[in-house]
């Protein structure tokens, strides 16, 4: 039997949709493994599923979308986080950083309102195209690591998009109505615990810390840290409270320009760390180089150390700069945006060191 | 129109897994998209799903139903849809119920091990690939022996259910 144009067209699209699917899910599987699951399921029998997985803080989802009846377009997004303070200089930063890119920025009105920064790829593949979904899903991973980089050190108020997906999920389940707006309306959510004392007393105090945190209140985060501190003393407290604790407090007195006490906190925080070093080294790093310790500064951001970590090129190129040593830095300051890509906020503090052309 | 237009869309054909000249999956890989497979299928049932490994809990009123995925020595994939009902006091009675019921042969089995856990439990292996509407079937089987057996198993054998306080 002949089937009207249509139909066949549709039949065909969907043939294909199914196929291309096929192809995503080997390199979704090898390079994301247990972590992804099956988000949405529309229609799974034509392929039109959304699979959702974690990279790192962000999170992604990977969907494959019909188009004609010779491809069908596979996508992938990633929610980097929301953010309650600086929402524009982040946008901002970002859409400068994506520029050019395939794994560029995504805004959309819900996007805008929700002050979240989203970034997306997309690809137009046929059936046999099994070699470039998987290159797009690396290119994908690689993107995201390079922006772990830079946008976290920058605006660490950030609510990273995995955290927001797990909260947003324990919230859809929760009703306890202050819960629910701790995501979207932190300022709110923290007026019902500054007015209501019984209910803050049931709220876990790490909570308060972390929602001060979003808000970019780093004096008060200091503050919650030292006095949670003095109440549970450490060996009564839990070592991932307390490893969780101590990195926002370090965060934000480096926010704070207490570097001293960024010094004294990495120390603390390195004995509970498995790699004190390399997960400490950017901080002692921007430490020393606030103050004013410029070849210290120099000292530890040697090759070695930044292949592992391509944050210390920035503080290496700063504190170049520092000592006069303008072609070095610029230098520096280019291999740190070889790997970060481009920065604007980072730019700007070199240029203010360096010497007018 | 659209309504007609849909409906007489055939299903597709189903996508060969691999090609000849494709090195095949790792198994750990290949259980990994069979999962997905069968989670896409319960999703587009509507069921609300905890996933752990290759474990697919879903909560009913009345009974745990969990789903688990394993690769036997043959390469073939084994599903296994357990239903989790509670516990009954009156376990040698309840055994005996089991056990006449068990003979009016349907294809999932009512299961009371000797602490009086009652579970109903149906497997089924797929020699490459699963079946969206294997699962669904093995599921309704499922839920349908657990609901049928649920009052009986509370009124004359004091089950305790697993969603009960």
């Amino acid at each position: 039997m002949n089937l009207p144009d249509g139909i066949a067209n549709a039949e065909d699209r969907l043939g294909v949709s199914v196929r291309v699917h096929e192809l995503l899910l080997a390199p979704l599987a090898e390079l994301y493994g247990d972590s992804v699951c099956v988000e949405q399921a529309p229609a799974p029998e034509h392929g039109v599923v959304q699979y959702g997985f974690d990279h790192g803080e962000y999170r992604c989802a990977a969907a494959v979308q019909p188009l004609n009846d010779r491809a069908a377009i596979v996508w992938v997004t990633a929610r980097l986080g929301r953010f309650h303070t600086e929402y524009g200089r982040a946008l901002r930063w970002l859409a400068c950083n994506r520029e050019d890119n395939t794994v560029g920025l995504s805004v959309g009105h819900e996007c805008l309102e929700r002050r979240e920064l989203w970034v997306a790829c997309s690809r137009v593949t046929t059936p046999g195209d099994r070699a470039g979904v998987r290159e797009m899903l690396l290119d994908v991973r690689s993107e995201l690591s390079r922006l772990t980089v830079a946008l976290g050190p920058w605006f660490p108020q950030s609510v990273e998009g995995a955290r927001l997906h797990l909260l947003e999920k324990e919230c859809a389940q929760s009703e306890d109505e202050a819960m629910l707006m701790l995501a979207t309306f932190p300022r709110q959510f923290m007026s019902v615990l500054e007015s209501d004392e019984a209910y803050a007393g049931r709220v876990e105090p790490a909570v308060h810390v972390m929602v001060n945190a979003w808000l970019a209140r780093w004096s008060r985060v200091v503050e919650q840290v030292e006095k949670l501190a003095e109440s549970a003393p450490d060996d009564e407290d839990s070592p991932e409270r307390r490893t969780f604790l101590l990195s926002l407090k370090l965060v934000a007195l480096g926010r704070l320009g207490r570097w001293l006490e960024v010094m004294q906190t990495a120390e603390e925080l390195g004995a509970l760390l498995a790699d004190p070093r390399e997960a400490l080294l950017t901080h002692r790093a921007g430490a020393l180089y606030g103050l004013g310790r410029y070849e210290e500064a120099l000292a530890l951001c040697r090759p070695a150390e930044s292949d592992g970590n391509p944050r210390l090129w920035f503080w290496k190129s700063l504190a170049q700069a520092r000592l006069g040593q303008v072609e070095e830095a610029r230098e520096s300051y280019c291999e740190y945006e070889r790997i970060a890509g481009p920065d604007i906020i980072g730019r700007e503090k070199l240029t203010e060191l360096l010497p007018e052309e | 129109m659209r309504d007609r237009f849909r409906l007489q869309i055939p299903e597709p054909a189903a996508a060969p897994s691999t090609r000849r000249d494709e090195p095949p999956l790792a198994p750990a890989v290949r259980l990994l998209v069979q999962r997905w497979r069968v989670e896409a299928a319960l999703r587009h049932l509507g069921f609300m799903l905890r996933v752990r490994g290759n474990r697919i809990a879903i909560l009913f009123d009345t009974q745990v139903t969990v789903l688990e995925l394993a690769l036997d020595p043959d390469g073939g994939l084994a599903l296994s849809i357990r239903a989790f009902l509670g516990e009954v006091i009156l376990v040698a009675p309840a055994r005996a119920f089991a056990e006449g019921r068990n003979e009016e042969a349907g294809p999932a089995r009512i299961e009371i091990d000797e602490a009086g856990a009652v579970s109903v439990a149906w497997q089924h292996t797929f020699p490459d690939e699963v079946d969206g509407d294997l699962v669904t079937n093995g599921l309704s089987e499922v839920c349908d022996l657990a609901e049928s057996i649920h009052a009986t198993l509370v009124e004359d054998f004091y089950l305790k259910g697993v969603n009960c306080p």
